[in-house]
Parts: structure tokens; C-alpha cells; sequence
């Protein structure tokens, strides 16, 4: 009879090698997947964080925005009726109610003084003669 | 047992079966996305697009130094939502509410709010009923007001009650400047200036509209990269008059004193600065109040000062005058012959209000001498005469930003007698403006300076400052005595002895010239009724300001000349220039003993020239009466020689 040996080592050494190639290559393939998807997702949930980070700025800045336009709107009332109790037929109208005394200035009260070495206004048209507007305290006339 | 070939043929039925859904979907999908997408994409964007207009905020008017003449105030509008009202009980609560807060009908408020449709107009012209969402129930509503209300509504939990803010046109300072100001009126939803600054300068005050369109949020709040176009809103500039609000508080409150003692019809005050032609300050009466509009009648919106022209009278004397001294016509003690008070030229009649005899031309000014300045205008001649008026302004717009103006009437109705009419101020018309320009020339020595209202145009965010430049124009006098030498004249009119004594201010020399002009009627005949004017400038000789007072038909006063210019006009420009000086910190010419004593020697003065004048009369009417006597006897003699004669044969 004949007999022969058959090495079985070589082949099962290949396939065993064969085996787990396939086996580190899904493996690798899932990993790599999972690795994508783990940056997709984190990318996306950045995405979406940042957006409803924005979103909640946006509100936030709707919000002060609104917030200057009513004081906007206040001040804008405010001012006007500042404007109205400061003109003079109000002021007026608050003496005679109130019977303030306002007593006429009379030229006597005052006492004029001179001004020595005023450096010279530059003139503002080129007339003749301009308004003297600068009088200041230096040496009393009277 | 299951076997792999059952397997199998599950897997090949689901398999089919997903294809099959993927297939429907993707079938769908493509229905969705390519055969719908034009009207799906219009109706989501409808959905969820919104387009918003902002309105700039309209430009404001200030004074010179900022105080606010015209502005923006802040009022509430309460408005309903009659579809969230859908409960009758709501909508009788929110309709007493409302009535009761805000001072409404009832009925009238229910009635709104109970309306939940309207017929709406659709594109193709048909009606189609649609659910009424916005109502307003009350407009204008004070801030305070109106805060105070929506306060109540959101504690109360009312629903579709609501409410809204939007900027109103004000005049803070009511009727003064009104005229100058003008007034806007809401036409079509926008703003419309009428008359006045508002509407020559619209173009600069009024904003522009702006629009965002944006995708939205279920809330309605702008998504953060959603915005799709975007244009925006610009506020209007604002504008600063040259005007002072407390100087022109004080014309207006003098103007108003005036009317009531004199009856006036009409009066107007200008006050103007002679080196820049800013325009101080401007009253005008009758007036209006721009914030109440029943007091706005249309003869009442319109600027006098530019639009009506009157014959100034004599308050245009100084001007020939003061050409008729540059040009070397006449010298201030050159002598003319006032003819006691009557003369003819050309076969008519000009007459004095006093008898004068032979005076100086400083005194023809004093005392308003219509023949002495006639027999001046006579030496200068008609062409040098019209050249002079004319490079003062007259027959020239003033160039202010204000519609519409009038030239006046120059020189246009010309005959033998317009030499000697014109330069009293007869025979030609003018605007106050164009006294106030000639005044202000001979106030600066000549310079008819262009008269500015506004002084700057003011960017409302960066601030960026456009200057309105001061125009001087081209110098008139020749010779540089001239300033001098009419300002000495003009200072003795409110001198002791001349025609405006009520319109000097102690301690001041005041420059200025009284005008009374008999109005004529229809254009014709005169007729007793009078525009009585005073003119002048403050100090004298270093003029702070111009002021032109007039009194248009006065009725009453004290004495029986009460619509003299000196008596009518002069009072207040006493009190305005007065009160102004004051105001502006102007140090006296002199001391109070100083100005007693030049009163005192004016008034002497004035005495001397009287008697010297009445000592003139005695004299003339004694020669009147010999001469006379003279004459009766040597008839005498004749009539005993013709008797003594006729006795002989």
C-alpha cells in the first residue's frame, strides 16, 4: 500500500494566517468606520452646538436690541419733555404760578473791567470791526 | 427547521419589498423635490420667510446751540386682535377695559373688537372673506400714558390686546418759529413736509426706509444665517438753525406785547447778526401752533417776512443817504433847504410831519426830513440812485432757504416823481428781509452780507458736520469814512430831538431809523392806515445785532400819533434789544452818569435847535407880515392917490 504524508502544517499555518488577516481587516474596516462616524457625529454635534450657541446669541442680541430701543424710545421722551419745561413760555407760565420774584438787572450792578495785553482774536469774516466777545477780570475800573 | 433555502427566500421577499419602498420613496422624493419643489420652496418660504421694514428716524431741527426746536416724541397706539377674541365674555372685558382706560365709547370699541372678518380683495378682483387680525383702537397716546396701559393689560392677562410705538412729529416749543419751522402732515402712511424748513430741507431730514428679509424661527426671532437681503434703514440729518432759543423766546413774548397794546394786524421782529447774516432770531404774528391743528388756518402758514412786501417808509432813508456819502455827493453837514415843511416837485406835494428850515443831512436823518432826502436823492441822480438801492439788495431775493420769496417791487412803476419817492421809501416795495440785509450792510461797514438761517447739516451717527459758509458779498463802500459817518447820524435819531427817543437803551448808543408808510389801497389811493417800522442796530458802533421791529396796521396806542413808527414799533425794540444785550453779556458804551450826561447834552442841543428854528419862523413871519403890511400900505397909498386924483378933476 502505498502510504504518503501529507504536511498539513503549511496549510493550516495559511489559512490560519488567512483567517485572521480576514479578521484584522474587518476588523480594521469597522474600526476606520467607527472612527468616521465617531468624527461625523462629533462634527455634526459641534455643528449643532455651535449653532445653538449662535442661536441663543442671536436671541440674546434681539433681546438687547429691543432693550436699546426702548430706552432709545424713553430717552426720546424724556428729552422732549425736558425741551418743553425748559422753554421760556413754561418757565414763564411757573414764575406767575408760583410768584418768583425776578428782579430786573439793572446796569448799576455792574462794575466793568479792563483787559491788559489781550492777545487779538483772529477775525472771523475779514470785517471791519467783529463783536468783542472775550472781556475777562484783570484790573477793575471803577 | 428552518432551512437555509427558507432563508433565503425571506431575505429575497424583504429585500424586494425595501427596494420596493426605497423605489416609492425615491419616487416620491423626486415628485417632492423636482416635479413639486417651485411651489413647495414658495410656500415654506413663504412660511418661513419674513420681510421686515425699519423707518429711519426723520431728521431734527435744533438751535444753534443744540436745544431742540423740532422732534421726534414717542407715542403708543393700542391695537386689538379680534381673532384672538373669539369668547364673546373676552371680548365684552377687553372692550369695557379699554373704554374705560382710555376714555372710548363702548359701543364703538365692542364693535371693532367683535369684528372678526373683512372682505378682502384678492388679486383677480374678487372678494374673499379673511379673518381681521389688527385693529387700532386708539392712536397718539401719551408715553407715560400708554406704558401705564400696556402695564395693565399684561397684569390683567387681557388677550389680543396690544400695542405699538411710533415716533411723532413735535414742536416742544409750540408756536414759536412756527412759520420759519412749518409743519409735516401724514399723507398715505409717510410723512409730508407742507411748508417751511421741513420742506426746503427734506431732501437732508427725511430717512430712508429699510428692508430685512430673513428666515425665521418658530418665535419669529431671525434665524442666525438666515438673513436673505438686507438694506438699511438711514436716519435723517439733522439740521441747527442759526436761530437762539432764548433771544427768539424773547422776541416772541415782545411781539405778543406789541399786538395787544397796539392792535395790531400784523407784526414781525428779525433780528440778525450783521457779519455772518445768521438770523437770530424771527417772530412773526398772527401765528399758528404746529401741534394744534385747528389753530392752522392757510393765511396763517406762510413767512411774511419773505413772502409780503410793504413800502418800508422811512426806515429806507439812511440807505440813499449813506450812498450819497461815499460817493462824495454830500458830506454829514452839507446844509438843504426843507422849505418849512412843504415843497413841490414835478407839480405834486411832499410834505414833512415837522416844518424844517435849512438843515445838515446828520439832521435830515434826525429828524426824517422827506424833502431833505428827496433834494439828496435829486444831487445823486436816478441812475447812481437805482445802482445804490440796488447793490443793497432791493429788487433781490435774499437767497434764504425758504419758498416762496419775493423780489419786492423795484423800480417798476417809474415816473417824474420817483426820484424824490423812492428814497423815503414810497413807490417801491420790500420784504422785512431785504431791510434787515440793507441794515446789515451798514451796520459792517458795508457788506451785504447773505442771510443764513441754517448753520450746519448734521450726520445723526457720525456726527460729520456740513457748514453752511458765511457769504459776505462784495464790499459797497468806497471810501471807509462812510461806516462812520451814517452810524453818527443814525445814532442821533434816538437821541434827544429825534424821531426814536423810546427806542434808546441807557448806556447803549443805539443806531436806528423810525418808519411810518401810509398804506395804499388797492394800490391806488392812500389810506390812513399805516406799517409802522423802527430799524436798527446795537452798540452803534460795534453792532452785536440788526433788529427790524414793524407794525402793521396799528389801532390803538397812547396820543394821537400812535402809529408812528417811533411810538408803535420803537417801544419794543427797545425792550428786545434791551433784554438781548443783557442775554448776550454786551458791556455798555457808558456809565449810567456818562449816558445821563450825553442825554442831558442832546436834549440841550435839541432845545437850541428848536428855538433856533422857531426864532427862524418869527423871524420868517415877521418878514411875511411886513411884507404884507408894506404891500397893504402901499395900496392904501395908491387908493388915497387915485381918490386925491379923481377929487382934483
Amino acid at each position: 500500500m502505498r502510504s504518503y504524508t501529507k504536511n498539513t502544517g503549511y496549510e493550516e499555518k495559511r489559512n490560519r494566517a488567512y483567517n485572521n488577516g480576514k479578521k484584522s481587516i474587518v476588523c480594521t474596516i469597522a474600526f476606520r468606520i467607527c472612527v468616521i462616524c465617531l468624527l461625523i457625529f462629533g462634527a455634526v454635534a459641534l455643528r449643532v452646538h455651535f449653532v445653538a450657541k449662535t442661536e441663543r446669541l442671536n436671541k440674546q442680541i434681539v433681546r438687547i436690541q429691543k432693550k436699546i430701543k426702548d430706552i432709545n424710545i424713553e430717552t426720546r421722551n424724556h428729552r422732549a419733555r425736558r425741551e418743553e419745561l425748559t422753554a421760556w413760555p413754561s418757565i414763564k407760565g411757573k414764575l406767575s404760578k408760583y410768584r418768583l420774584g425776578l428782579r430786573e438787572t439793572d446796569p448799576r450792578q455792574i462794575s466793568y473791567i479792563k483787559l491788559q495785553s489781550v492777545p487779538r482774536r483772529k477775525l472771523y469774516s475779514g470785517m471791519e470791526h467783529e463783536p468783542k466777545k472775550d472781556y475777562a477780570a484783570i484790573q477793575r475800573n471803577h | 427547521m428552518t432551512t437555509y433555502r427558507g432563508i433565503n427566500n425571506r431575505l429575497r421577499v424583504a429585500f424586494i419589498l425595501f427596494l420596493a419602498l426605497f423605489g416609492y420613496l425615491a419616487y416620491h422624493l423626486y415628485g417632492v423635490q423636482i416635479e413639486r419643489h417651485a411651489e413647495l420652496h414658495s410656500k415654506a418660504k413663504a412660511k418661513y420667510t419674513k420681510s421686515t421694514s425699519d423707518e429711519g428716524v426723520r431728521g431734527e431741527i435744533f438751535d444753534y446751540d443744540g436745544n431742540v426746536l423740532v422732534g421726534n416724541h414717542p407715542v403708543g397706539n393700542i391695537v386689538g386682535d379680534p381673532s384672538l377674541l373669539k369668547n364673546d365674555t373676552k371680548c365684552r372685558e377687553a372692550a369695557a377695559f379699554i373704554a374705560e382706560e382710555l376714555d372710548l365709547p363702548y359701543p364703538i370699541v365692542y364693535r371693532k373688537l367683535a369684528r372678526k372678518t373683512f372682505r378682502q380683495k384678492q388679486k383677480d378682483g374678487t372678494y374673499k372673506l379673511a379673518e381681521r387680525r389688527y385693529v387700532v383702537l386708539k392712536k397718539n397716546i401719551p408715553f407715560e400714558e400708554y406704558e401705564k396701559i400696556l402695564k395693565k393689560i399684561s397684569e390683567k392677562k387681557l388677550k389680543g390686546l396690544t400695542g405699538h410705538i411710533t415716533l411723532r412729529r413735535t414742536y416742544p416749543k409750540n408756536r414759536m418759529l412756527a412759520n420759519i419751522l412749518g409743519y409735516t402732515e401724514i399723507s398715505n402712511d409717510r410723512l409730508v413736509p407742507r411748508s417751511g424748513l421741513e420742506k426746503t430741507f427734506d431732501e437732508d431730514i427725511a430717512s430712508k426706509t429699510g428692508t430685512i428679509v430673513y428666515e425665521r424661527s418658530r418665535d419669529g426671532t431671525p434665524l442666525a444665517f438666515g438673513e436673505i437681503s438686507r438694506e438699511n434703514a438711514e436716519d435723517g440729518y439733522n439740521l441747527y438753525l442759526t436761530i437762539r432759543e432764548p433771544i427768539q423766546a424773547i422776541l416772541e413774548e415782545e411781539i405778543d406785547k406789541m399786538m395787544a397794546k397796539t392792535g395790531a394786524k400784523r407784526g414781525y421782529a428779525v433780528m440778525a447778526d450783521p457779519y455772518t447774516g445768521d438770523i437770530i432770531g424771527v417772530a412773526q404774528r398772527p401765528t399758528f401752533n404746529p401741534n394744534d391743528r385747528s389753530t392752522m388756518k392757510q393765511q396763517l402758514i406762510g413767512n411774511p417776512i419773505i413772502e409780503m412786501v410793504f413800502e418800508p417808509g422811512s426806515i429806507m432813508k439812511p440807505i440813499p443817504v449813506a450812498g450819497a456819502l461815499d460817493q462824495g455827493i454830500v458830506r454829514p453837514d452839507t446844509r438843504f433847504d426843507c422849505e418849512m415843511g412843504t415843497w413841490f416837485y414835478a407839480g405834486k406835494r411832499l410834505k414833512d410831519s415837522h416844518k424844517l428850515d435849512t438843515i445838515t443831512v446828520s439832521e435830515i436823518i434826525q429828524h426824517s426830513s422827506n424833502i431833505g432826502t428827496a433834494k439828496i436823492a435829486l444831487e445823486i441822480g436816478e441812475p447812481r440812485l437805482k445802482n445804490i438801492l440796488s447793490s443793497f439788495g432791493f429788487g433781490q431775493r435774499t437767497g434764504v432757504p425758504l419758498r416762496p420769496e419775493s423780489r419786492g417791487i423795484f423800480y417798476r412803476y417809474v415816473s417824474k416823481i420817483s426820484i424824490t419817492r423812492i428814497p423815503i421809501g414810497q413807490g417801491i416795495a420790500v420784504t422785512p428781509l431785504q431791510i434787515v440785509r440793507a441794515y446789515c450792510a451798514l451796520a459792517n461797514g458795508g457788506y451785504p452780507v447773505k442771510l443764513r438761517f441754517v448753520d450746519r447739516i448734521v450726520h445723526p451717527e457720525t456726527g460729520k458736520i456740513q457748514k453752511i459758509p458765511v457769504d459776505k458779498g462784495t464790499k459797497i463802500f468806497k471810501r471807509p469814512e462812510t461806516k462812520s459817518e451814517i452810524i453818527a447820524m443814525m445814532k442821533r435819531v434816538t437821541q434827544p430831538g429825534g424821531t426814536a427817543t423810546e427806542a434808546a437803551i441807557p448806556g447803549y448808543y443805539v443806531a436806528g431809523k423810525t418808519g411810518t408808510a401810509e398804506k395804499s389801497l388797492n394800490g391806488k389811493a392812500y389810506s390812513k392806515i399805516y406799517t409802522a417800522s423802527f430799524a436798527g442796530f446795537v452798540p452803534a458802533d460795534n453792532p452785536r445785532f440788526v433788529l427790524l421791529v414793524t407794525c402793521d396796521e396799528p389801532s390803538r396806542g397812547d396820543g394821537p400819533g400812535f402809529y408812528y413808527g417811533g411810538k408803535a414799533a420803537a417801544p419794543y425794540f427797545k425792550s428786545i434789544a434791551e433784554r438781548t444785550l443783557k442775554y448776550m453779556h454786551v458791556p455798555p458804551d457808558m456809565t449810567p452818569e456818562e449816558y445821563e450826561a450825553m442825554k442831558k447834552a442832546a436834549a440841550q442841543k435839541a432845545r437850541e435847535d428848536k428855538q433856533k428854528l422857531w426864532a427862524r419862523e418869527r423871524e420868517m413871519r415877521n418878514k411875511r407880515k411886513a411884507s404884507t403890511q408894506q404891500q397893504k400900505t402901499k395900496q392904501t397909498t395908491l387908493v388915497v392917490r387915485h381918490k386925491n386924483n379923481r377929487k382934483r378933476n
